[in-house]
């Protein structure tokens, strides 16, 4: 292979991790919010377990989830026994607790006001939230989802110990690594710096733009 | 004046489309209380921090018992130390309890040891009645309690001069008594200060000069029977018959 | 189920005394490297703050797996040639890592201090660096606990990431009882509560020491 080719190899892996990560953070989005909520509204034990539960899984590297997913549970329930599963499915439920964190912190910065103001047009509970609280909060959590996203991007690297089955980004640059040891080239281990790069560049501009569009939207909106 | 302790000569502060301060000059001798009065905007403000070299002026020269702190060689850090500054916005250190906000600068400016420093911001406490709420951290304290701090923070330093920053325009009215009659009993005791206020009470009791500035400029001085008998300007006047209808002070 | 458990037990703590050490290091040196990092970022100029964006992107955009692998195997044995310890790579590479993260929580804090504090402190006479050092960082450093706590927290979990260089520290050697005894689920179950329990325990310690230092006027 040469430069050109290792380089193709390696970007191919771009999709793999991408995948992961996006299916990760929908999965966050989809279980943050409705932990957020019940923690709000779900009376006071609903919100105890909810915080254990995420205190829980905010207390463990994301690693050992990955294994405990794949290797533990996966011996039982074969739809796990595949790294992608597993690894999508550890970093988007350790994701719903932050994003639950970061939505209730969004939701606090949105204040009662709207809701009370939603109300009075005769809006439902479910809809005042909705159409009134759910688009402000979207915009005040964007930098905090943007760093998140970033979190899972890089952890999604993890999965790399789960077997080497996943040819995400970092997997390819361990087998470019090999390829280049048994070619018994200078500096087997080059292939880690565009690697370091890529993931670089898929996770800095979105979470860069993703906070300056909200601080923009956040001063213009006066929220 | 050989006893001269603070100068602004032919001070000018420009900045990109605004003139704050035109060709001010000013002397402020030994044991003098001079106050500085005139509209907001008229760069008392200005003044001020040109003469504790918190500002640069653009043009022209501040001395310091004689020493010029225009100049580029000068110490400015060694200058300010003896020069008390009291801030509109008070501006303790929200870390420190009044002591320490007081004993601070003697302990890292002057580096006096720690039981010095003690003694020393302990007087300057009393000397504004604040004694009993050493302990307490400016968020406990009311805004003229934390005012008279800052009074002491600057008086334990023994400056030359206090420069007081409208001491009293960011208190509840309730609160400005205290910080007034702290300032009264400094003036008692003969201390060198220039005091921008619109307390005209406290100027007429108080002020041995009453300068009037407006748009950078000083306009018109003299003593405070000159100003509340008859100013010879017409701003002066205009200005002083507001302040007594808005009630701002009782002349 | 978990009967085996007792038997691999020092296994364990000698894992967990690792990923102790791999965290504490770190976190204390990475400290300094932020602090100086933000100071030089707030007070020095343009090219200070070019320099110190490039070294935080770095560091804040790729995985620390692949920072590890670049500083205990391409910079030393590619690009010089020789060979380092495991222990001293991977105390490095957490270094700036964690300085990475803490030079944002502390540039936070000391732009959250207000410049007026910078003015109180230049009228008494103090010069620059003796304001910043007793006006302005004791009241930065208190507000940057809460962040740092999360950092300590999120150290703490990113020790694993010296699995790529082979340390033996507490996920390390859960994944090797897990291969000896085919009891996965339990190994790694165990493994996730004693990680649990030391950043639970530690971020309580934490807290408390927040309370301390506490001060009325600055709950963050």
């Amino acid at each position: 292979m040469n430069a050109l080719e290792q380089l193709i190899f390696l970007l191919e892996g771009v999709q793999i991790t991408l995948s992961v990560s996006v299916f990760a953070f929908l999965l966050g989005i989809a279980t943050g919010i409705p932990m957020m909520l019940l923690r709000a509204f779900g009376g006071k034990l609903w919100e105890l377990i909810v915080e254990g539960y995420e205190k829980v899984l905010r207390g463990v590297p994301i690693v050992i989830l990955m294994l405990l997913f794949y290797f533990g549970i996966g011996v039982r329930v074969p739809f796990l026994r595949d790294p992608f599963v597993s690894a999508a499915l550890a970093l988007g439920i350790r994701s719903g607790a932050y994003q639950s964190q970061i939505f209730k912190g969004a939701m606090r910065g949105v204040g009662e006001d709207q809701m009370t103001a939603a109300r009075a047009l005769g809006m439902s509970k479910l809809k005042a939230f909705r159409h009134v609280v759910l688009p402000q909060m979207f915009i005040i959590a964007s930098a905090g989802l943007g760093s998140e996203y970033a979190l899972i991007v890089k952890d999604s690297a993890y999965a790399f110990f789960l077997g080497g089955g996943l040819l995400d980004v970092i997997t390819r640059a361990d087998i470019l690594r090999a390829y280049a040891l048994t070619e018994h080239w200078e500096y087997p281990y080059f292939a880690y710096i565009p690697t370091a790069l890529i993931y670089i560049a898929l996770t800095f501009p979105l979470a860069t733009y993703l906070d300056r569009w909200g601080s923009r939207r956040k001063k213009k909106l006066g929220i | 004046m050989p006893d001269v302790v603070a100068e602004a000569e032919n001070v000018w502060m420009e900045y990109k489309d605004i003139i704050a301060l035109r060709d001010v000059s000013l002397q402020v001798g030994e044991g003098k209380i001079k106050v500085l009065f005139g509209p907001s905007g008229s760069g008392k403000s200005t003044l001020l921090r040109c003469l504790a070299m918190l500002t640069k002026p653009t043009r022209g020269k501040v001395f310091l018992r004689g020493e010029e702190l225009t100049s580029p060689e000068a110490d400015i850090d060694k200058a300010r130390a003896k020069i008390g500054f009291v801030f509109q916005n008070i501006l303790l250190f929200h870390h420190l309890r009044a002591l320490g906000n007081v004993t601070l600068g003697l302990r890292r400016v002057l580096g006096l040891p720690k039981q010095e420093a003690r003694e020393k911001a302990m007087k300057a406490l009393r000397e504004v009645r604040m004694e009993r709420w050493v302990d307490h951290y400016p968020a406990e304290l009311s805004g003229g309690q934390q005012q008279r701090v800052g009074i002491a923070r600057a008086l334990a330093m023994e400056p030359e001069i206090i420069l007081f920053d409208e001491p009293t325009s960011s208190l509840d009215p309730e609160l400005k008594g205290e910080v007034l009659d702290a300032m009264k009993d400094l003036a008692k005791k003969g201390r060198t200060m220039l005091i921008a206020t619109h307390e005209m009470h406290f100027a007429r009791e108080a002020a041995d000069e009453m300068i009037f500035q407006d748009e950078g400029r000083i306009i018109e001085r003299g003593t405070p029977k000159h100003f509340f008998t008859n100013p010879s300007t017409d701003r002066a006047r205009r200005f002083l018959a507001r302040l007594v209808r808005e009630g701002q002070s009782n002349v | 189920m978990y009967e085996f458990i007792p038997k691999y037990l020092p296994f364990f703590l000698k894992g967990l005394q690792h990923s102790f050490i791999l965290a504490l290091v770190p976190l204390a040196l990475g400290f300094l490297v932020g602090l100086l990092a933000a100071l030089a970022d707030v007070y020095r100029g343009r090219t200070a703050s070019t320099l110190i964006s490039i070294y935080v992107e770095f560091f804040r955009g790729s995985p620390l797996i692949v920072q590890a692998i670049l500083f205990y195997w391409f910079i030393p044995q590619d690009l010089l040639g020789m060979r380092i310890d495991r222990l001293m790579a991977a105390l490095l590479v957490f270094t700036l890592n964690s300085g990475a993260y803490q030079k944002g929580y502390i540039k936070g804090a000391i732009e959250a201090v207000h410049e007026d504090q910078m003015t109180a402190a230049r009228a008494l006479g103090m010069s620059k660096l003796k304001a910043i050092r007793h006006v302005v960082l004791p009241q930065a450093l208190r507000i940057v606990i809460p962040g740092w706590t999360n950092e300590y927290a999120s150290m703490s979990k990113s020790t694993s990431a010296a699995l790529a260089i082979g340390i033996p520290e507490l996920a390390n050697i859960s994944m090797s009882v897990a291969s000896w005894t085919f009891r996965s689920f339990e190994t790694y179950t165990f493994t996730a509560l004693l990680y649990f329990i030391w950043i639970f325990f530690s971020v309580k310690v934490l807290e408390m020491v927040y309370e301390r230092v506490k001060i009325p006027g600055f709950e963050a």
